[in-house]
């Protein structure tokens, strides 16, 4: 095909209404439209969607894109269609099975597809794929294929075989975090050794890093609120549990009478959610007490102050959220806080991510009594429920079950004499992936502890150098927040009658 | 509040159902006994104005009024004591915009019409703004399509109808007390601006996110009250109401069986065969369409005289048990005929009270 830059740049602006590529996606986009595969490695909020996004419109055929974010695949679509581009959709184990039905009987009618790692367990729907000319596949996320990685998937280790079974369309591979060893491990779990490499550094030279120590975890509330009063910036504070989130929110609030603070956490309603998300975007709220459930599909560039008050798991996810303050390239923090024995929290999400021997040993009991009969999604809830699994702890057992062929074509295969010669592989890979994750938890800690800079430590095993700070470093090379001097808005908080409010959005009386 | 509301369920059902009786109401399950019961025991104002309503929150509130004494629950009866009588009064006193609620007839339609109109308000006024890119608080492909399709209908005037759609909004909210008002413009977005969510507003008022949704319930319902009245006063938010059909309420399978009945003129003996249902279930669907059609015709089922005398023993007995009015009447009676007939005498009754209210 003879497309060239021009052509790439005319189709951006038209549709997207960008003047310029960013850093990355023009050599990205050639090498997949010279039908090359390529792992992308690319910092978060540089604008890796763009990079398929694209070529979607320019090759013929249709673009697949793998993501594990639903929320983001959902947000995407919809900004896609509010951009005027209408042949989108995506599909995902949440929807309705009829909706759901509905889009893979349309599925010939769109030129791009996002869909939900799960649904590559869904053979109706791989097979409705075949039939369509796959062109480009992405995958998004592509550390989560990783067992060395942060967030590891088994449905991800199934991207080979539907590689293999869509005729080996072109792929896009794209993390924003992958170490030397994870992208690796993508290409060979990819099974495509060739893949041309684009890693772009991570490191972000207006964010300044610190760490603080506290002896009670209310030093900490109070010393956000003190920070919060002498800086009325955006900002963003994570927690490791809905209760804190709503806790601390609303005793911020309650000091705070200036700024508008609110909680979002994975517990809420959608559509609480997405008001939410919409007004911190849109600066009617300053400040968003929140879970890693906040986050994804952000796309806030004034954000100052990004502070943990329970620390991340890794460093992984700490470069991510971290990541989220000062986009528009100001000077902005990122600020962990700690008090003594923090770390037994990421301990104990650790475990719950993985089912334990009982839960794992009363599953293959479930299915062994029901020997022979397919797997279906009323069966599967109904397991859920009675050992008490989430969905990933769920997935996790199918997939080690089909692994040793105790399921097999969505058919339990499994007799009780079988359970015995395999469960201690079973405990195996268990135990190899919780250290895995107390690893990286570890070198979380140590990164808190440093006493050099802790630009050089963060970074150290994703890229040998970094660029120079802008503003200034981390507390370690000398940094104290009375050297900051962020833009700040004031803003007055309106009190408005019911008419007052109701006029304005009707624009009436302007 | 979610818990006079759910006083006042006790109340009327008070010996005669459990508490889940009330939660199948809020939640307006599909069911006939749920239907019938929101009918007999005139709790059908509260159909369906809370259809997310989870399990727990019901039982919380529900366990809260039996600590505070105001409800006893004892095995699968219920009863209000004193004190939760006098709180029932008091609060149906303060809250009297529960009044407004009309589940059995807007549940369905007073939500659609409620998203049409918040997305449209959000869509009109970020266009009027040349403002096209915004993200829609609405995310129901249904409604979605639907408000395009008025819009792109309306897009020459659309400066004119925004400004006529303010008045007209006006005048509903005018009629509401202050705090209601408030309530509902919060959740409005417009230009630059996205309302609250249910659940900050909750915060803020201090009060459950069902308390917040029944507000904004009972708002529209007496909207598309005043709607149906006098529709000529509103000729724009009428558009925005929704077609309704009356076996609306019926689960999907009743209507079936009503198709076969009313227009192939089955029999129940025909039904059962091309249906491959139980008798019973055939009844069951029989009894649920006598009760959401008052015009139905019970005749077949039963001769007059039958009819007359179970009529008879339900305007004496003040109770609504089946098995103590089947005991009462002679053996030759079914069940299914008495549920029959408390289905018209519930409709006799319900155009009574019609004719005496103003
Ligand atoms: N070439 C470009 N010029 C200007 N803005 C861009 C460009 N590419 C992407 N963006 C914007 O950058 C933001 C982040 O893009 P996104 O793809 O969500 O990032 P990522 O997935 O890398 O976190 C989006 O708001 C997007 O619109
Ligand atoms: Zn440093």
């Amino acid at each position: 095909m003879n497309i060239t830059v021009d052509n790439i740049k005319q189709t951006m602006k038209r549709y997207f209404g960008y003047e310029d590529f960013r850093k990355g996606q023009k050599e990205i986009i050639l090498e997949l439209m010279k039908g090359n595969d390529v792992l992308g490695i690319l910092p978060t909020g540089t604008g890796k969607s763009l990079c398929y996004q694209l070529p979607a419109f320019l090759l013929e055929g249709v673009t697949v894109v793998v993501s594990p974010l639903i929320s983001l695949m959902i947000d995407q679509v919809k900004q896609l269609k509010m951009k005027g581009i209408k042949k989108v959709t995506y599909i995902n184990s949440l929807m309705n099975p009829e909706e759901r039905k509905r889009v893979i009987r349309h599925l010939s009618h769109y030129k791009m597809i996002y869909c939900s790692p799960e649904m590559l367990q869904n053979r109706y729907f791989i097979e409705r794929l075949r039939e369509l000319n796959v062109s480009l596949f992405v995958v998004d996320e592509a550390h989560c294929i990783s067992q060395w990685g942060y967030e590891f998937r088994t449905d991800y280790l199934r991207l080979k075989h539907v590689l293999a079974w869509l005729e080996h369309p072109v792929v896009l591979a794209l993390s924003a975090t992958a170490t030397p060893e994870v992208q690796k491990d993508i290409m060979e779990q990819l099974n495509r050794p060739q893949m041309l490499k684009k890693i772009y550094p991570m490191d972000r030279e207006n964010i300044v890093l610190t760490v603080e120590h506290y002896r009670k975890q209310n030093d900490k509330l109070n010393r956000i609120a003190e920070l919060l009063r002498r800086f009325p910036v955006p900002a963003m504070i994570y927690f490791s549990s809905k209760k804190w989130c709503e806790h601390a929110a609303a005793r911020l609030q309650e000091e705070l009478s200036d700024l508008s603070i609110v909680y979002y956490h994975g517990g809420m309603d959608k559509e609480d959610r997405l008001y939410i998300q919409q007004q911190f975007m849109n600066d009617q709220v300053d400040v968003v007490c929140c879970t890693s459930a906040f986050g994804m599909g952000i796309d806030k560039d004034n954000i100052r102050l990004v502070i943990h008050f329970h620390i991340p798991a890794n460093v992984e996810s700490y470069i991510q959220e971290a990541g989220r303050a000062g986009r528009d390239g100001e000077a902005s923090v990122s600020l962990i806080q700690y008090t003594p024995s923090d770390e037994d929290i990421p301990l104990h999400l650790i475990s719950d991510e993985l089912p334990d021997e009982k839960q794992i040993e009363s599953a293959a009991m479930m299915l062994s009594e029901n020997y022979g009969k397919p797997i279906e999604e009323s069966f599967e809830l109904h397991m859920m429920e009675t050992l008490q699994l989430n969905d990933i702890q769920w997935g996790f057992i199918k997939y080690q079950f089909e692994c040793y062929g105790l399921i097999s074509e969505n058919r339990i295969t499994l007799k009780k004499s079988d359970w015995k010669a395999v469960c201690p592989d079973i405990w195996d890979f268990m135990s190899t992936r919780m250290k895995q994750k107390q690893r990286k938890l570890n070198e979380l800690l140590s990164y808190l502890e440093v006493e050099e800079c802790r630009r050089k430590r963060l970074y150290k095993s994703f890229q040998n150098d970094f660029k120079e700070p802008l503003y200034h470093c981390c507390d370690r090379c000398g940094f104290t927040f009375d050297q900051w001097n962020p833009p700040v808005r004031t803003k007055v908080i309106k009190k408005y009658t019911w008419e007052q409010k109701l006029k304005e959005i009707f624009h009436q009386g302007e | 509040m979610l818990k006079t509301v759910i006083l006042d369920g006790v109340a009327r059902l008070e010996g005669e159902r459990s508490p889940s009786a009330i939660y199948h109401i809020l939640t307006g399950k599909r069911s006939a006994q749920t239907i019938q019961d929101s009918k007999l025991f005139h709790l059908h104002q509260y159909f369906g104005v809370l259809p997310k309503l989870r399990q727990y929150s019901f039982k919380n509130q529900l366990s809260d009024l039996i600590k505070g004494n105001d409800v006893v629950v004892e095995g699968d009866d219920m009863f209000l004591t004193d004190v939760g009588r006098k709180k029932l009064a008091d609060q149906l006193n303060r809250h009297t915009y529960l009044s407004a609620l009309n589940g059995f007839l807007y549940h369905e339609s007073g939500r659609e019409f409620w998203l049409r109109l918040i997305l449209f308000i959000q869509a009109a006024s970020n266009i009027l703004k040349d403002e096209h890119h915004f993200f829609p608080v609405v995310e129901d492909p249904k409604i979605i399509r639907w408000v395009k399709r008025f819009y792109a209908d309306h897009r020459s005037e659309l400066s004119a109808m925004f400004n006529e759609i303010y008045d007209e909004m006006k005048v509903f909210l005018q009629e509401l007390d202050e705090y209601q008002a408030d309530i509902i413009v919060s959740r409005f977005s417009g230009y630059h601006h996205y309302g609250k969510s249910k659940e900050q507003i909750a915060n803020n008022k201090n009060m459950n996110t069902e308390d917040v949704e029944l507000y904004t319930q009972s708002a529209v319902h007496f909207i598309l009250r005043e709607i149906d009245k006098t529709p000529s006063a509103y000729p724009w938010l009428k558009q925005f109401v929704p077609e309704r059909r009356a076996e609306g309420l019926l689960t999907h399978s009743a209507r079936e069986t009503w198709k076969l009945l009313s227009q192939e003129k089955k029999s129940i003996e025909e039904i059962i065969r091309v249906r491959r249902l139980k008798k019973g279930t055939i009844q069951d669907h029989i009894v649920e369409i006598a009760f959401a059609d008052s015009e139905f015709d019970i005749s077949p089922f039963m001769g007059k005289d039958d009819e007359k005398q179970i009529l008879h023993l339900l305007q004496t007995v003040p109770t609504r048990r089946l098995k103590y009015i089947k005991n009462q009447l002679p053996e030759h009676l079914s069940y299914f005929q008495i549920r029959l007939v408390m289905a018209r005498y519930h409709h006799l009754v319900s155009r009574k009270e019609e004719m005496a209210s103003p």
